[in-house]
């Protein structure tokens, strides 16, 4: 088991600058999530840690061992691709014992080998069967096999479950995280999935135009995102207006605090209040001693209940159910058009209802700059009012 | 691999340094090398009739009139031979890919026929079936009881050889295109009440688009180059490919080169502007229509008349090869059939000498085009951005300039010690033969290698990497078996093609390896017809058992249950 340190790695190509500088680490045997949105440079950062790319400046280190300037074969960093890429002339088996061949094992050893790896991981009907013929689970493990029987230092896996069909996805995620357990080895995980990250990491980065902007346990980035658009990524969040004092107190901002931008002439154009905030870009007016700020609310926190609201601010109407299976959720309009969706509901709710939505008490938040969506980023405002997703 | 992956391998390509299996060294010195052998004698014979001024004055005076008219007559052909291919080729193509009828196996295969005829094979076939004193021509006078019929010659041959030696080109090409015409958008189109023409219009042209323009594109190119066609059947018509020659052997070599330069120029100019065929992926095909009672029957009728059309030309070639020489004379049919042709072909060591002649020309071709494929492929596909052109470029002139011209730039260049030609002087020697076959067909070589690597070699190569495999075993031992079908399929339709080669032929064969296309044509000079048919008949047996033998060129990402694996 070894440690990966990344240190001011840099990758460009003829055009532009991918990873400006990427730093990381990652401690020795733990797996680390990268996530992020297309084009951020988390598969050339997984390239680059395996030396199939040139870098432009930077080291990288496996425990003490600088390998930065080592070729692909030397590095011993294994690889699962999306696509597997299994050799197509070769067995399960021979996939799997390719890599120990490499060493220098013989034949035989490395069948034995590669039969071993292939029983923990439950392929043993399979070992014999040509790529072509295995399911997209089975390929999957004979390439998660055929990486660690090689015995790396350090595993990268880009988006590996991403051709899995969801039924058997859940069962692949279950199985890895119980083989991460006895593995042992120092891993990266790159992946769009949420749920990946969550099931397998210990820890997530999330990486935006090369650069890591947050980094930290998976409960830590869901609740404390960094900014509207991390949010977003690890799951469905209601963004709204509001200001902070500095003892924490949050409190909203209605359309009628927003009155002065309304002047602006965006009025007639925006449906509601976060778009508007959006569209304008710069911070509302807010009372002395406050900041502007946006609430990032998860379904989760908060509660819409058939009482009698509050406040008025507070009152809402719910405009659709949304029945997933496990429970329900709601999205909530409230009485100057915006949208809050709540997981927390009574036990009968209907369209039309009537009642209040009841917010955290210190719900968590970002600075008004980074509730702002980033060009390239933004959905449509009108579903982003109303939460964008169940 | 991910999208993202495959970006940054691409990137890394343009960036010129990418570290997967050592493409930046002997692959890149081998794509030189070709490029070099390829482009610099077509590059040294334009040099040299730019800078012959009085060549050009000769095009536009008085006595240019024959290449102007020669030229005029070649494009003319070949714009009419590629739009009745392509649009023969398409409706084959289409009947084929959506109808379901019984014996449509033998539809297909009647498709497959016309390739296994060699050039100057097929038109000596079609010159008996359907020439002045033809079998049918023949046949028809006597069943009609007239004393003449009109008579296919000149140009209207030419066009009609085109067609059934290109349209089977268009149909391949077609065919790959119906079968990844996206279902849904008809059934969508459908759904919302188009019509037939309309879903045609909106659904299926934009999807087939291209590779009918690219079909067009290769049925005009191989028009542009055809010559046994022209030579044998063009009566008094001009053409370049043929004018080319005349002049040479006249020894006009000024104009020969100024004929040259402008054939080349015409096809360098359409290869600037040749299409690109998207290789898409149906999500869902199109439904195929099962005709039921008589329609079914009508379609395999309809087969069968198809197959009988094609296999016409080889059953005239058995035929003739089965009449002692000089017995049929104006009988419809042969009054005797005899197999001294063919036994007297089998039992003379000599007569079989031309036929060995070719065989060690194209089989040293093939191996040595085989190697050097494989490296130019992976530089095609897996090579540094900077390389990829110079590949590519380098496995495309040679297919797309017409053989006439390739062959009279090479005599140039080998003609004397020239950087051009390595210093090396090949011509009259029977030694430029065979290197003109691997120039001339190593570009199938070079695609069948490069389109098996395009969309995972580097992938796997990288796993192998990071598996502990050298850039060179990660080659070997990953990639060879992956593009090894390919590879045979092409290199099999390679030797086939320079078995029966004669375009190239007749300009650099000298009498030590005269090849068997060459003699064919002597018999036929002779008259002996009944044994040039006999030769026919092996050359085309043999070339079609060696394609049957051949691995076909399966997707390797695909299984043996025909599932993608992608």
């Amino acid at each position: 088991m070894s440690q990966l340190r990344v240190e001011g790695l840099r990758v460009a190509y003829a055009d532009r600058t991918v990873l400006p500088g990427v730093s990381l680490t990652v401690p020795s045997g733990s797996c680390f999530a990268l996530l992020g949105a297309s084009g951020g440079g988390k598969s050339t950062l997984l390239l680059a840690i395996a030396g199939l790319i040139p870098v432009r400046a930077g080291r990288i280190f496996l425990g003490d061992d600088e390998i930065s300037r080592l070729p692909p074969e030397r590095r011993r960093v294994g690889m699962v691709f999306q696509s597997y890429a299994l050799f197509p002339g070769m067995s399960a088996l021979d996939n799997i014992a390719f890599g120990a061949r490499q060493q220098g094992a013989s034949r035989a050893q490395a069948r034995a080998l590669a039969t071993e790896w292939g029983q923990r991981l439950g392929l043993t009907r399979a070992l014999q069967r040509p790529p072509g013929e295995l399911s997209g689970g089975e390929q999957q493990r004979v390439a998660l096999a055929r990486a660690l029987a090689a015995r790396p230092r350090l595993l990268l896996m880009d988006e590996p479950l991403s051709n899995i069909d969801p039924a058997l996805r859940q069962a692949v995620r279950v199985q890895l995280r119980e083989l991460r357990a006895s593995w042992g080895v120092t891993t990266v995980l790159v992946t769009h999935d949420r749920e990946d990250a969550f099931w397998l990491a210990d820890r997530m980065g999330l990486l935006r135009d090369g650069a890591l902007v947050q980094t930290g346990e998976p409960s830590e980035l869901y609740r404390q995102p960094v900014d509207r658009d991390a949010a977003e990524l690890l799951g469905p969040v209601s963004a709204l207006p509001a200001c902070r004092w500095a003892d924490g107190r949050v409190q909203l901002l209605s359309a009628s605090d927003l009155a002065p931008a309304r002047d602006s002439g965006l009025a007639a154009r925006a449906v509601s209040t976060a778009e508007l905030a959006s569209a304008l870009g710069a911070a509302p007016p807010v009372p002395a001693g406050a900041q502007p700020c946006w609430a990032l609310l998860r379904a989760e926190e908060v509660r819409f209940s058939t009482a009698q609201p509050a406040s008025a601010e507070l009152a809402a109407i719910v405009e659709a159910v949304v029945d997933l299976g496990a429970g329900q959720r709601a999205l909530c309009r409230l009485a100057d058009g915006r949208g809050v969706w709540a997981s927390q509901l009574p036990a009968q709710i209907a369209t039309n209802q009537r009642g209040a939505v009841q917010l955290p008490q210190r719900p968590w938040t970002v600075p008004w700059e980074a509730g702002l969506r980033r060009a390239g980023a933004a959905t449509a405002e009108a579903a982003d009012e109303a939460g964008a997703s169940p | 691999m991910t999208a993202g992956m495959r970006r940054a391998l691409w990137r890394t390509r343009e960036g010129g340094a990418l570290r997967l299996g050592g493409t930046t060294g002997a692959e890149g010195a081998a794509a030189l090398v070709l490029a070099w052998a390829v482009l610099a004698p077509l590059v040294l014979l334009l040099a040299g009739s730019v800078t012959r001024a009085s060549a050009w004055r000769t095009l536009v005076s008085p006595a240019g009139q024959t290449v102007r008219e020669a030229t005029l007559t070649s494009v003319v052909v070949s714009v009419v031979s590629a739009l009745l291919s392509t649009a023969l080729g398409a409706a084959v193509a289409g009947w084929i890919a959506r109808r379901r009828f019984p014996m449509r196996g033998l539809a297909e295969l009647a498709c497959l026929l016309p390739l296994a005829l060699p050039p100057i094979v097929g038109v000596m076939a079609f010159l008996f079936l359907w020439g002045d004193v033809g079998l049918l021509h023949g046949v028809l006078r006597a069943w009609l009881h007239v004393e003449s019929f009109p008579r296919l010659s000149g140009v209207l041959a030419v066009l009609v050889v085109h067609v059934y030696s290109f349209a089977p080109l268009a149909y391949l090409l077609l065919r790959d295109a119906f079968a990844a015409v996206d279902g849904e958008l008809d059934m969508a189109a459908r759904c919302a009440g188009a019509g037939r023409w309309t879903r045609a219009r909106m659904a299926w042209w934009p999807q087939l688009r291209a590779a009918m323009w690219s079909a067009a594109w290769l049925t005009f190119m191989s028009s542009m180059a055809s010559f046994s066609a022209p030579y044998l059947v063009g009566g008094g018509a001009r053409f370049l490919s043929t004018e080319i020659v005349a002049r040479g052997l006249a020894g006009d070599h000024a104009m020969a080169e100024l004929e040259t330069v402008v054939l080349a120029g015409i096809s360098l100019l359409l290869l600037v502007v040749r299409p690109g065929v998207s290789a898409g992926r149906a999500r869902r095909g199109l439904l195929p229509v099962r005709p039921r009672g008589r329609a079914a029957a009508g379609h395999t009728a309809l087969a069968l008349a198809v197959l009988l059309a094609a296999a016409l030309p080889h059953l005239t070639l058995w035929l003739l090869s089965l009449v002692r020489d000089g017995t049929w004379t104006s009988q419809p049919l042969p009054p005797s059939f005899t197999l001294a042709n063919h036994r007297g072909l089998l039992s003379q060591a000599q007569s079989l000498r031309p036929l060995t002649h070719s065989a060690l020309m194209a089989l040293p071709a093939t191996v040595i085009g085989a190697a050097w494929a494989w490296l130019v492929g992976r530089a095609s596909a897996l090579g540094p951005v900077r390389l990829r052109p110079l590949a590519d470029l380098a496995a495309l002139v040679p297919w797309a300039v017409p053989a006439t011209a390739l062959a009279v730039s090479w005599i140039a260049a080998y003609n004397r010690p020239t950087a051009a030609g390595f210093g090396l002087v090949l011509a009259s020697t029977p030694w430029l033969l065979p290197w003109a076959y691997v120039l001339r067909f190593v570009p199938l070589q070079i695609r069948a290698v490069a389109s098996a690597l395009q969309s995972r070699g580097a992938a796997l190569e990288a796993v192998a990497r990071t598996l502990g495999a050298s850039p060179w075993r990660a080659a070997l031992a990953v990639t060879l078996p992956v593009v090894r079908p390919a590879l045979l399929a092409a290199s099999a339709v390679v030797f086939v093609s320079a078995m029966g080669e004669f375009v190239v032929s007749v300009l650099l064969y000298v009498p030590e390896n005269r090849p068997v296309s060459l003699e064919i044509l002597s018999q036929l000079r002779v008259f002996n017809l009944g044994q040039a048919a006999a030769l026919g008949c092996w050359l085309s047996l043999l070339l079609t058992i060696v394609l049957a033998i051949a691995p076909k060129a399966a997707d390797p990402w695909t299984d043996a249950r025909g599932i993608s694996v992608r």
